[in-house]
């Protein structure tokens, strides 16, 4: 849209519409104004007082300047007047901000003399009032005198400039006392304003501060671009025909669009060869009235020009979709290779150990030592299989009787006295921090049970070398070398082994059968793809060590032993995420919420109180549909009708403002969804036919509002969810995500379901997406009854809104 | 906008639902006291057809105030067509031409607390529906489908308590 039509529709607001809207065009060019409008009343009140004062003697012999001055007042008496008007006046008018920066922000650099119009000084508005009106016809008067000189213009970086020193000027004391001191003076022209401007560099060579060589500098240039009203040229540096630096990056599609013209790309061939590599791609012009048809048809313009080879039009296709279809080639490559980047794509069997080299790797290991360094060898490569570790983290491996439960460990260890692992729990880096008082913290530490095999390989180790009591660095360091290990590994089976298959073994595995948060929180390894899963999941230690041997009984099965695990060590805790909402507290919120509602239910009748049943409900509607679908609580959290196709009861969401296919997903939905949802859509009707009541235009609501006292709608915004929820629940909104990926994860529901539940997945692979061989129906199969037995827990049922 | 024309006083004329600007500035604020009203039927308890002989038995009262249509009376009646109609509807109106602006607020007054008390049903309401329904037979459930259900009609209260 371009910048005629954006301020038309932006008048359009203000009930300024047909003659009366394009009559005040002008009058918006003259002052700048950025399309939306943003704090124009402001503006205007300066340009009103600016044009109020006697028009500067430079402007007085052009009449049509002077009748544009004019007209410009009166229209902007009469703009201010439909501002006062209008309801969202705040926005029109001045801000409480009165950084000019920070209230300016983001239209500083495009309209430069706006932001001057804007500002405003508690001493010297007058002397500003007058500075105003120079600005406000400098352009006007630069133009008369390029007529006569073309040296004379004003270019860009010119009102740039001029916009950065006023505005610097302005937080200048020296300056703006200076100002103060000839504000009560009359300046009937441009050239004694400029004048004053020259003394007022005098003053300041006078004066004794640190910057004043600076404004020195830059008063001068001011004057310059100034003086170009008067028709003095300024003095410019030639220009480069080379621009310095890179130049700005343009889409493609722009680019290639613009440097092309003509409307129809064709496609030409020779008449007998319809071989491809004889194609000739042909730009074509539409005809337009400057083509002689008669000289044509009459045969004179055949004769002028040579008839070479004849072409066929084979096809023809608009220009720009050729563009698009370009630039889409480009999207897709580059798709492509994001697609590849996450994932790290190489057959699994140059990842990951067989059955036969794991059974052989085992054997070796289980071989009595000839030496200390063997031994030593053999735990760690031992350490690398059994705790996923890659080798530099194996060979800092730490032994003690004991770890504490409340130290932060660094490295992974193996602890006597529990014969088991000790893993440090996986630390995800946030970047902001939250503190949530009242919820347990992580645990520091997770204990994986041992195998017979370790615990028999560390109590060899025990013989040679004692452990300590408590970790302690770097009494126990092994001194192995990355060259020993290759070569230990050298005399296994073929020789083929490397570190990096041994350490990665149990994490793919780990990965492919409980998923990647599972993994990661395991052994304290990110594995590829998208970290988000790892983000919303904690798992209790107990689950976790459960599943490591689940894990290495899998292993153990696959070259036919059975595994003997050390006892899991109880641990409570969990590990994972930021924080860890637990069911019966959210169920508890719930079950509050709901008995709140209807306690106000039953109070329906006295005045007002359904405003406050209405604000409830809205948060209930969010937190329990948002429970029961793993939504973002960000724009609009609620299941819309629309969206939701019924046959397969799943519902199509977007949730991130971004235009790829990465962030559409397919959510599939319970029954009490479906009843909260009509119970949500009635309740709105019958909310829509109070505030009708009230003269509030229904097509202006907000899909989703809470209500004030005096029945003003506001739009739903996260900010004013959360308030709410914090007198039910001190988490963040986003608990609800986290909340269901734990459940689901402790519900052993395979987590390629739990991905589409969550809307995660590595870029490229996304479930949900149109080469995904998974059948919507059955995801839905398999998740539905958890998610009713998760609304069971929760206790979430369907409440009525208003009744009527 | 309008299908007769006519010099008589109050006239009945077609109008089309969107050609209505609202309700009359004078009256606003007493139609606005009405917000915390709770009525025995919401705008989806009536099918359309239903609606459109209701509005034509309660008609919407308009005035033509610089040249623009408001509602006078009948408050109920343009509340429930336009959430459950759609702006193209056409409806049968009561034009008003010869209103007095201090007879507005009276009128409206009068529509809102006499309407209700007019037409109301007295002591044991649920009961006294059922009893019309059985009296009246199978026909007036296929036109009020909420009618199979009297309790949800009644409102919330009673029924989940």
């Amino acid at each position: 849209m371009d910048r005629t039509n954006q301020l038309l529709k932006a008048l359009a607001q203000l009930e300024i519409t047909g003659k009366d809207a394009e009559g005040l065009l002008g009058l918006l060019d003259f002052i700048d104004v950025p399309n939306d409008l943003y704090c124009v009343g402001a503006v205007l009140e300066n340009v009103a007082a600016a044009l109020e004062l006697p028009l500067i003697k430079e402007i007085a012999p052009h009449t049509k300047l002077v009748l544009q001055a004019l007209e410009y007042r009166s229209k902007t008496y009469y703009l201010i007047e439909k501002l006062q008007k209008h309801r969202d006046k705040e926005h029109f008018f001045r801000p409480r901000e009165t950084s000019i920066k920070v209230a300016m922000h983001s239209y500083i650099t495009d309209h430069q003399l706006y932001v001057l119009l804007f500002m405003n000084s508690d001493k010297n508005q007058l002397f500003y009032h007058t500075f105003r009106q120079i600005l406000l016809f400098l352009p006007a008067l630069i133009a008369k005198h390029t007529d006569l000189n073309p040296d004379v213009y004003l270019k860009n970086s010119d009102k740039k400039e001029l916009s950065e020193i006023f505005r610097e000027f302005s937080q200048e004391t020296p300056i703006t006392d200076w100002y103060s001191v000839i504000t009560g003076e009359k300046y009937d022209s441009l050239s004694s304003f400029i004048r004053r401007f020259g003394q007022l560099a005098a003053h300041l060579k006078r004066l004794n501060y640190s910057k004043k060589y600076r404004q020195i500098k830059r008063l001068a240039t001011l004057i310059k671009i100034l003086q170009l009203g008067l028709g003095i040229p300024r003095k410019r540096k030639s220009s480069k025909g080379r621009q310095r630096g890179s130049s700005p990056h343009k889409p493609p599609e722009i680019d290639g669009y613009t440097a092309l013209t003509g409307e129809m790309l064709v496609k030409l061939t020779l008449p007998d060869i319809h071989d491809e590599d004889n194609l000739v791609y042909a730009i074509w012009e539409s005809p337009g009235d400057s083509v002689d048809y008669d000289a044509i048809y009459s045969g004179e313009e055949e004769q002028e020009q040579e008839v070479g080879e004849v072409y066929i039009f084979q096809t023809a296709q608009p220009l720009e979709s050729y563009v698009q279809a370009f630039h889409g080639k480009r999207v897709s490559r580059a798709i492509l290779n994001r697609i590849s980047r996450q994932n790290n794509y190489l057959p699994l069997s140059l990842q990951m150990l067989s059955p036969y080299e794991l059974q052989l790797l085992v054997m070796t290991i289980a071989n009595e030592p000839d030496s200390t360094d063997t031994l030593l060898l053999q735990l760690i490569i031992m350490t690398m299989l059994h705790t996923a570790a890659p080798f530099e983290r194996a060979r800092e491996l730490l032994f003690a009787n004991k770890f504490h439960d409340t130290e932060v460990q660094a490295n992974i260890g193996y602890e006597y006295s529990s014969q088991s692992w000790i893993i440090p729990a996986l630390n995800l880096n946030y970047k902001t921090h939250a503190d949530y008082h009242n919820v347990q913290k992580a645990a520091y530490l997770l204990r994986l049970p041992a195998t017979e095999l370790c615990r028999r390989k560390f109590d060899e180790l025990k013989k040679i070398q004692q452990p300590t009591e408590t970790p302690e660095k770097p009494c126990n360091k092994t001194n192995v070398l990355s060259e020993d290990i290759k070569a230990y590994m050298k005399g296994i089976g073929t020789g083929t082994l490397t570190k990096a298959r041994i350490s990665n073994h149990l994490l793919i595995s780990a990965c492919a059968v409980f998923g990647q948060a599972t993994a990661a929180l395991l052994f304290n390894r990110e594995p590829p793809g998208s970290m988000a899963r790892s983000y919303y999941t904690s798992l209790h230690t107990k689950l976790l060590q459960q599943r490591y041997t689940t894990l290495l009984g899998n292993e153990a099965t696959s070259f036919g032993k059975k595994i003997n695990a050390a006892q899991q060590v109880e641990q409570p805790g969990w590990i994972g995420a930021r924080y860890r909402p637990e069911i019966t507290e959210v169920a508890a919120a719930v079950i509050t919420m709901a008995s709140e509602l209807s306690m106000l239910q039953a109070r329906l009748i006295e005045p007002g109180k359904w405003i406050e049943f209405h604000n409830l409900y809205i948060t209930y509607q969010v937190f329990c549909q948002s429970l029961l679908t793993g939504m973002r609580p960000i724009t609009i959290p609620l299941v819309n009708p629309e969206q939701v196709i019924s046959s397969v009861g799943v519902f199509i969401r977007k949730e991130k403002a971004r235009e790829d296919e990465f962030n559409t997903r397919h959510i599939p939905i319970c029954q009490t969804v479906l009843a909260l949802m009509s119970a949500y859509q009635r309740h709105m009707l019958i909310v829509k036919s109070r505030l009708f009541r009230k003269s509030i235009p229904l097509s202006s609501l907000p899909e989703i509002f809470y209500l004030d006292i005096n029945c003003l709608p506001r739009p739903f915004q996260p900010l004013l969810y959360q308030q709410v929820l914090k007198r039910y629940i001190d988490l963040p909104p986003n608990l609800n995500r986290r909340l269901l990926r734990n459940f689901l994860e402790e519900q052993s529901v395979p987590h390629e379901i739990i991905d589409v539940v969550m809307g995660h997945a590595n870029i490229g692979e996304q479930y949900w997406g149109a080469h995904s061989t998974l059948s919507m129906r059955d995801i839905r199969g398999q998740i539905a009854p958890h998610m009713t037995k998760f609304a069971e827990l929760l206790g979430i049922k369907t409440i009525q809104g208003l009744p009527a | 906008m309008k299908h007769t024309k006519s010099t008589e006083p109050n006239v009945l004329v077609d109008i089309c639902l969107k050609d209505i600007q609202g309700i009359h500035p004078e009256v606003q604020n007493i139609v606005a006291r009405t917000a915390d009203v709770i009525y025995a039927s919401a705008p989806d308890d009536f099918s359309e057809l239903t609606l459109c002989y209701l509005l034509t038995i309660h008609p919407i009262h308009v005035v033509e105030l610089e040249t623009q249509l408001y509602v006078i009376a009948g408050f109920r009646s343009f509340e429930l067509a336009t959430l459950a109609l759609t702006r193209e509807s056409t409806i049968t109106c009561m034009l008003h031409a010869n209103i007095e602006s201090k007879d507005l607020t009276n009128i409206a007054m009068i529509d809102i607390a006499g309407s209700p008390i007019m037409h109301s049903l007295g002591a044991k309401f649920v009961q006294q529906l059922q009893n019309l329904v059985q009296a009246l037979g199978e026909r007036v459930l296929t036109l009020f489908p909420r009618l199979q259900s009297i309790r949800r009609i009644r409102g919330q209260n009673k029924s989940t308590t």
